[in-house]
């Protein structure tokens, strides 16, 4: 960790908006999060509690009508949030690096890997020769553990499997050194052996560069065996928040409990699964108070009417008012 | 092969070919040979009457075209697929559940309809008003109200459209429900929702389910039995326990030791290396060779064939 002061990002009160004819959706709302760097954050969720949309926000790369309405990003200190497109563009690929779900997607299909990793290299590093791109895309390549990178290079993006795609994509995002990576679902597409190299590598570069990275997914095994600390979302608001031993062990709030139990274990095999009944409210039906209320078990007067804040309990903090004050 | 219940299905050495070739003038311009796919190379399973088998493995195995050659969707390439007669002595009727409930529903006809339509293409019920009795008993039996028949699919989140999913394949009343996936496209919450139900649904209606899944934590909790396919072919058939506590192919070996798990996190696992080859030209004799730890000259030309072991479990390996 660096003693400058400054954590790599640090997203304090976010709140997204999308405007429709209808009113407004709160798509995020207040969300506060800080990465250290080489440090991995895990950001966990449905489909559709905001963990992309968290992702989307920190690049700039906000859907219209989609904007942010509140709060501000950090980037070591710097606001990257009020910057206007032609500044953001130099942030992202330069500080900040993405990695998306599918790997086919992200690639042009048209161009070689090399020309691909070239563009973003002189892109990012003004002055370079064309000889010296290229010896540092080949070391890019070799850097992701794939085989024969003087061969690989100027293959197509077809020519490679899902795997050594999700790592060419990878070595795109390496490409400028930058100092936050953000994950989108990188390993979702993948099968499980290969899902087991990718989060490896992943890990490997974190420690290796100090680069911070921010791993979005679904995945509760993949967060448990990547991750350092883990942010838990629903319906747009941050549920709880800390190290990913203690989150996942001994969850504190009543969602990630439940959650965690409703996870098949490898271990033993259980009669009936620990199920959380109905599902995650949508974002123009958001119920008062703590957006999990009609689904929680211990649910109290208290939380169809108040919106409990994320508070500290033992080195991790839950948004839950059976840490502040009591339920009713 | 359990010998006290009665097989519900019998899959005999199961064969199923596609051709990928080029087309005709391709061909014929670059002096290409056809292609073919052995996307399903001699299977055999049984599955007891109200068990329920797993058929796991990484995408591109044959998992799903199994799926489809139980049901009929593809008629196989050679091999045979046998159902018992059940209740009324006729052979077993087969319904399916597909992986993705946004899109295995028409979004133009109301649940309703939907769940309606086996009832009336089958002419299970003579006229409209049993018809109608019989959906809004369906919807209570996967846990919805009969009020949501008259809603539209896109009204419904994902666990809820997978429960219609599943009213629509009790609709016929069959005793076999093959389920390709069910739940990878579930969020985790969800996913125990209807891995509930379907348990429920076989306790109550007495159903055999052929379960395909990749995720093997799902596949430990609902079934009694699991076949390991790679590349086509099966590696390891056992029971649920038997292959959990003593795995013994190296592929099943390698499949366990790679699912992360959350309870017991191994952060410094070893990483192996190697990925699936592709199934056009899979690799000669035992094909999981080049990635195996304890491969030999001899894996490299001579396929190991299925060997029962003490335990019940059978295996494809010449070191098992």
């Amino acid at each position: 960790m660096l003693d400058a002061g400054h954590p790599c990002l640090e997203v304090r009160n976010l709140v997204v908006e999308f405007p429709n004819r209808h009113g407004t959706l709160t798509a995020l709302n207040d969300v506060s999060l800080t990465i250290q760097p080489g440090e991995i954050l895990g950001v966990v969720g449905e489909s559709g509690a905001g963990k992309s949309m968290t992702g989307a926000a920190i690049l700039g790369l906000l859907e219209r009508p989609g904007h942010i309405a509140g709060g501000e990003i950090l980037l070591t200190g710097r606001r990257i949030d009020s910057l206007g497109d032609r500044e953001m563009e130099q942030v992202r690929g330069r500080e900040i690096g993405a990695i998306f779900q599918d790997p086919l997607t992200s690639l042009n299909p048209l161009f070689t890997v090399g020309a691909q990793l070239s563009e973003t290299i002189r892109q990012h590093i003004p002055g370079i020769t064309r000889a010296q791109t290229r010896a540092r895309a080949i070391e890019l390549l070799r850097e992701v553990g794939i085989p024969g990178p003087t061969e690989r290079i100027d293959h197509y993006p077809h020519q490679f499997s899902g795997g050594m795609r999700q790592r060419v994509v990878i070595a795109l995002a390496l490409a400028a050194n930058p100092r936050l990576i953000i994950a989108d679902e990188p390993t979702t597409a993948l099968d499980v052996s290969i899902q087991a190299q990718i989060t490896g590598l992943l890990r490997r570069l974190c420690k290796e560069h100090g680069t911070a990275v921010m791993l979005v997914t679904h995945d509760m095994g993949v967060i448990a065996e990547t991750a350092d600390r883990v942010a838990v979302l629903y319906a747009g608001r941050m549920v709880e928040i800390g190290p990913v031993d203690q989150v996942l062990k001994s969850p504190a709030h009543p969602y990630t409990r439940g959650l965690m139990a409703s996870i098949p274990a490898l271990g033993a095999r259980v009669q009936k699964l620990h199920q959380i009944d109905g599902s995650m409210p949508r974002l123009n039906a958001i119920p008062a108070g703590c957006a999990f209320n009609p689904r929680c078990k211990s649910a109290g007067r208290r939380c169809y009417s108040e919106r409990p804040d994320l508070v500290p309990t033992t080195a991790r903090e839950a948004a839950c008012w059976l840490y502040e004050g009591g339920v009713e | 092969m359990t010998a006290t219940r009665t097989a519900a299905l019998e899959v005999v050495n199961l064969d199923r070919v596609f051709d990928v070739s080029a087309p005709f003038l391709n061909r014929l311009l670059y002096r290409q040979g056809r292609s073919y796919l052995h996307a399903v190379n001699d299977v055999s399973f049984e599955v007891p009457r109200g068990g329920c088998l797993s058929l796991v493995g990484e995408s591109g195995c044959g998992k799903s075209t199994v799926a489809k050659l139980v049901t009929g969707l593809y008629p196989p390439s050679a091999g045979e697929v046998r159902f018992a007669p059940g209740k009324a002595g006729v052979p077993l009727s087969a319904q399916m559940i597909f992986q993705d409930p946004y899109a295995s529903l028409n979004p133009r006809w109301r649940v309703r309809n939907i769940i309606a339509e086996p009832l009336r293409e089958l002419k299970l019920r003579r006229n409209d008003a049993e018809i109608q009795d019989r959906v809004g008993e369906l919807l209570g039996i996967v846990g919805l109200n009969v009020a949501d028949g008259d809603k539209f699919p896109h009204e419904f989140s994902g666990g809820q459209r997978q429960r219609i999913s599943i009213a629509r394949a009790l609709a016929s009343e069959p005793e076999f429900l093959v389920c390709d996936e069910p739940t990878s496209a579930l969020d985790v919450s969800v996913q125990a929702q209807i891995l509930n139900l379907m348990r429920r649904l076989q306790d109550e209606l007495g159903l055999t389910y052929l379960f395909i899944s990749h995720d093997l934590s799902v596949v430990r909790h609902m079934s009694d039995r699991i076949a390991v396919m790679y590349l086509g072919r099966i590696v390891e058939q056992a029971e649920t326990e038997v292959l959990f506590a003593d795995p013994k192919h190296p592929y099943t070996r390698l499949l366990l030791e790679t699912i992360p798990d959350v309870n017991d996190p191994n952060r410094n696992r070893e990483i192996v290396a190697g990925e699936v080859p592709s199934p056009l030209a899979p690799p000669s004799g035992c094909s999981f060779h080049p990635r195996c730890p304890l491969a030999q000259d001899r894996c490299s030309f001579e396929r190991p064939r299925l060997r029962q072991m003490p335990d019940g479990a059978c295996v494809a390996c010449h070191f098992a």
